[in-house]
């Protein structure tokens, strides 16, 4: 039988943890997922594009969301955290943490009442930073920051789904087996200083420019502006392997960084062709499928690739200009360079298993694990899937209805 | 048929722009201005109002209240399926036909300055809604025809990616066999002395994958190729030229792991014309004859050079193989250790190491003394020397000179690329090629399956993959084949009650109960032209000599394609069909 006893916990709810987990059901396998943010999709949901296929990353995400929600054999555990894993007497106990939520999401109907009767409109309906509301069904945002508990949302919801004094339960599942797919994260503050990654509005991380470059924010026909004072950008400078690739931060290379600066580039180029974009990269990798081709195209997009990796990243307003200057060494002479937008690419650090709970067997997939992209995220998670489901049922445990002809009339 | 009709007030959000009597009115009269008293309309004879439709106890008490008075389907009218629409759907879809329609977010929040204009919008909506209930419940519902299966998959490719997918299955209970073209398993394995980056032995990797894969009952294949896939209904027959000669053999799955093979520097960087310059391959066998003690170390080369993108990355092999430059680094480092007076040098593009494990491959190259530089591909580097190989001129990239490095030995590094058999068989399989030679499946998100149905394709023959990737690749392959076998056994199902959602979707959980069944093919209105099995994308339409067009129920993903082209109106979909549609329309602009 397929249909082990235990179920599997799937830590992280990104492509990686959703496709591990669509896996495992579809095997027979139950399975607890687990997200600590309020939706599915993980960072996928902040791509605004995808490459190599330049489509974007709503529909595939939106997709798996859907079908790990309405899965028969999986459970959907949003805003919980995964505090750790031992070893009980029967089989593993994952420890888990929700986290007080405002609004019960089972409850609320979305019918918009406590967004009115808001002094502080605290409560959106989408948070800010996401072009749509990723949560399904729809629940009212909260922005903790604003919100000063009034309690005036409490009485005004019809569907009583509001409680203020909703505490952080703590509470204990025991699972058959574990996979956990972190992802990844950008580190703050930002991994090499020089650059002055999170110091001016101008110097931005790679995430936080999709969402300025994204397609949903852009004015057809406007001109991509810098985010500090608004004027029009003639120059952009990316800055491959910011804190990757560097003994004092991250030593290892994020994997997905030069394809993700070839799409910004390249759609930046198709959308403001008098654009001047330069990457500064020290290898260019591009062993995925189709991404060689990508580059090519991004190279005859206009995409200036220079082999060269600056020292230096300060803004400057000056006689000679107003930007961001790059410092760059080229064979023992300085020479500077002025961009208006520089954007810090690499540097994603791996969310790491937490140590006890890969003593206790869990499962490490996706960028976590190794850095990967969406593509090789995936294949690390089918894979991780499929060890499992091998490793439970074995040859001889299988039921002769599952082994083909012989259940069958 | 009696229909209701329940209207959710939504706490009264709805109720502010739509009260319920004025909308039941409304509606009345919407359906008499349309049909007269006499005509055949499509009649409400319940309307029933409630608050929280989305609560279970509320939909169901309101269902049970319109099923006593004799309703047989029901229209639920509330917010859009996107919010809790679709939640509710699945409480009121248990017993009766229903139907959605969104009356929220599409009209009362909307129209909220113009109630009088929302209230006739409601009523087109529910009357849309009632006509294509009226016309859903006049679909047959017919179980989806599903033939025997035989259980089996076929996995064609003994290499790594083969291997590891054929044991994954047989672990997971499912009956794999494994042809391979070759008299040994093992593929590249067995060609690869040590393997990066653990530094593991190939060959002995190898003997354990195929340890597994027999002890686990694999139906191993050797010296059989596969000539041809067909998709037929219900499966796939498989053309195998084995030891018994030509047999055809039915499957219902197949996994493409054919691999591909690295390319010999033929021709280019006079390899074949200088001694010393060599594949990688020739220099693999012969560190591996020194590690094992068959050859003295003295016989390696003093000064290598490793010279990366041979025959890659240019115009008739436009890509990356991403193989090369941690193959590259790893023998580098062997060379380094065999032979430490010696010295190594990479002349690079870029080197491509991407991650943790080969990016720590390329410090420890890099600490263990191996020589990094990178050369300006618009000059061709060149080998230099009469008989012996006695140098590499090349451009530096950083300084823009042009360098000649001292070598007893140029080793090419080329990529890998796909047999011509596999493009065959990929064309069989009905499978998209990228203009390289490799199977393409959906990119990025579904890297291992392709649009058909019981279809999966891993390692090299998908892209160059390093043996690991292939590994993992051969193992998720057979995680979704797995899958797709257990689905195959219970693809039928309800599916009136269900809103049309994605087809992706669908494929997504393929043992669902909700499973929407395939399209289907009315025979007596079929004049048997062919258009829909031409135009199938997943090869499910099946034109068999004495019968109208047949559907394979497994392959059938209700793209919609084959009723889109046929002429007769014999192929639909059921559910969301043509007819409910045209139904809808016909509706909304009947008054």
């Amino acid at each position: 039988m397929p249909d082990t006893k235990q179920a599997v916990l799937v830590v992280g709810a990104g492509v990686a943890g959703m496709q591990a987990a669509l896996d495992l059901a579809n095997f027979g396998r139950r399975v607890h997922l687990v997200e600590q943010d309020s939706h599915l999709g993980g960072q996928t949901l902040r791509l605004d594009k995808v490459y190599p296929t330049d489509h974007c990353a709503f529909c595939p995400v939106w997709t798996h969301a859907f079908a790990c929600r309405e899965h028969p054999r999986i459970t959907v555990l949003t805003g919980t955290r995964f505090k750790g894993l031992r070893r009980g007497p029967e089989g593993d106990i994952a420890l888990l943490e929700k986290a007080a939520r405002l609004i019960d999401g089972d409850k609320c109907v979305f019918c918009g009442k406590c967004m009115e009767v808001c002094p502080r409109k605290a409560l959106l309906g989408r948070a800010p930073d996401l072009p749509w509301d990723p949560a399904q069904p729809p629940v009212p945002w909260l922005d903790a920051g604003r919100c000063d508990a009034c309690g005036k949302c409490g009485p005004a919801c019809p569907a009583g789904a509001i409680d203020a004094a909703r505490q952080t339960e703590t509470f204990e599942i025991a699972v058959g087996d574990c996979i956990f797919a972190g992802g990844f994260q950008e580190p703050r503050p930002a991994p090499a200083p020089e650059f002055g990654g999170h110091t001016h509005p101008d110097i931005l991380t790679a995430m936080a420019f999709e969402t300025l470059i994204a397609e949903y924010n852009a004015v057809p026909g406007e001109k991509l502006r810098c985010p500090s004072d608004g004027r029009p950008v003639e120059n952009l400078a990316f800055i491959q392997c910011a804190g990757a690739r560097d003994r004092r931060f991250l030593s290892h290379c994020s994997a997905v960084c030069c394809m993700h600066a070839a799409k910004q580039a390249s759609w930046l180029k198709r959308r403001q062709p008098d654009l001047d974009i330069a990457v500064f990269y020290t290898d260019l990798r591009t062993p995925g499928k189709g991404q060689e081709a990508y580059m090519k195209t991004a190279e005859k997009l206009g995409v200036r690739f220079v082999r060269r990796r600056p020292g230096l990243a300060a803004p400057v307003d000056g006689p000679s200009g107003k930007g961001i200057a790059l410092r760059h060494e080229i064979n023992a002479r300085v020479a500077t360079t002025l961009a208006d937008i520089v954007v810090l690419n690499g540097g994603l650090a791996c969310c790491p298993c937490p140590e006890e709970a890969a003593e206790a067997g869990a499962h490490p997939c996706g960028f976590c694990s190794e850095p990967a992209d969406i593509a090789n995220s995936v294949i690390q998670a089918g894979s991780a899937a499929a060890l499992i489901c091998g490793r439970q049922t074995g040859k001889d445990a299988s039921s002769p209805a599952y082994r083909g002809s012989g259940g069958r009339p | 048929m009696k229909k209701a009709v329940l209207f959710c007030t939504c706490c009264g959000t709805i109720s502010a722009t739509l009260p319920p009597d004025r909308l039941r009115d409304a509606l009345g009269a919407r359906l008499l201005s349309a049909y007269g008293k006499e005509g055949p309309q499509p009649a409400c004879e319940e309307f029933y109002a409630c608050s929280m439709l989305c609560r279970r106890e509320e939909s169901e008490a309101a269902l049970n209240s319109v099923l006593a008075s004799g309703a047989e389907a029901v229209l639920a009218a509330g917010c859009s399926l996107s919010a809790r629409g679709f939640e509710t759907m699945k409480f009121l879809g248990g017993s009766t036909l229903a139907e959605w329609a969104d009356i929220r977010e599409a009209c009362a929040w909307i129209h909220e300055d113009a109630p009088d204009g929302a209230l006739r919008k409601a009523a087109d909506i529910l009357c849309m809604g009632l006509a294509a209930l009226e016309r859903r419940a006049a679909v047959a519902e017919k179980p989806p025809p599903c033939d025997f299966p035989t259980g089996e998959v076929l996995v064609i490719g003994g290499g790594p990616a083969g291997l590891a997918c054929a044991g994954a299955l047989g672990k997971m209970g499912v009956r794999a066999v494994l042809a391979e073209r070759r008299a040994a398993l093992g593929g590249m394995l067995t060609q690869l002395g040590l393997l990066f980056p653990r530094f593991i032995s190939g060959p002995e990797l190898a003997e354990e994958l195929i340890r597994d894969v027999k002890h686990i009952g694999v139906q191993v294949l050797p010296k059989t190729t596969v000539s041809g896939v067909q998709p037929v209904p219900g499966g796939y027959r498989a053309v195998l030229n084995g030891k018994n000669g030509e047999e055809e053999r039915r499957f219902d799955a197949v996994v493409l792991a054919a691999g591909a093979l690295p390319v010999l520097p033929r021709g280019l960087y006079r390899y074949g014309e200088l001694t010393g310059v060599l594949s990688q391959l020739e220099l693999e066998t012969s560190l591996g004859r020194v590690e094992s003690g068959q050859k003295e170390a003295l016989a390696l080369p003093r000064q290598a050079v490793f010279l990366q993108c041979v025959a890659a990355r240019d115009e008739n092999n436009p890509y990356c193989s991403a193989v090369c430059c941690p193959t590259s680094l790893k023998n580098a480092i062997r060379l380094r250790s065999l032979r430490p007076d010696g010295s190594v040098t990479v002349v690079h593009r870029n080197i491509a190491t991407p991650g943790k494990h080969l990016e720590a491959l390329y410090r420890r190259a890099t600490a263990s003394g191996v020589l990094l530089r990178s050369h300006d591909p618009a000059v061709t580097p060149e080998c230099l020397g009469t008989e012996r190989v006695e140098g590499l001129r090349f451009r530096d990239a950083l300084n823009g000179e042009d360098t000649v490095l001292p070598a007893d030995a140029v080793v090419c590094s080329t990529p890998l690329k796909p047999l011509p058999d596999t493009l065959k068989l990929a064309g069989s399989l009905g499978l998209r090629t990228d203009g390289m030679g490799f199977a393409c499946a959906r990119e990025p998100v579904q890297p291992v399956s392709p649009s058909g149905a019981g279809i999966f394709i891993c390692g090299a023959a998908r892209w160059p993959a390093t043996v690991e990737h292939c590994l993992e690749q051969g193992r998720a392959a057979a995680a979704k084949a797995a899958a797709y076998m257990r689905g195959i056994g219970s693809c039928s199902g309800d599916s009136r009650c269900l809103p049309v959602v994605p087809q992706t979707f669908w494929e997504l959980m393929p043992d669902s109960a909700c499973r929407l069944p395939s399209a289907e093919v009315n025979g007596e209105k079929c004049s048997r032209c062919g258009r829909c099995a031409a135009v199938c994308p997943y090869g499910a339409c099946f034109l068999p000599e004495d019968a109208g067009m047949r559907v394979d129920a497994r392959k059938c993903a209700r793209c919609g394609s084959c009723a889109a082209v046929c002429p007769t109106g014999a192929a639909s979909l059921p559910g969301e069909t043509v007819a409910v549609l045209r139904a809808r329309i016909k509706e909304a602009l009947s008054r």
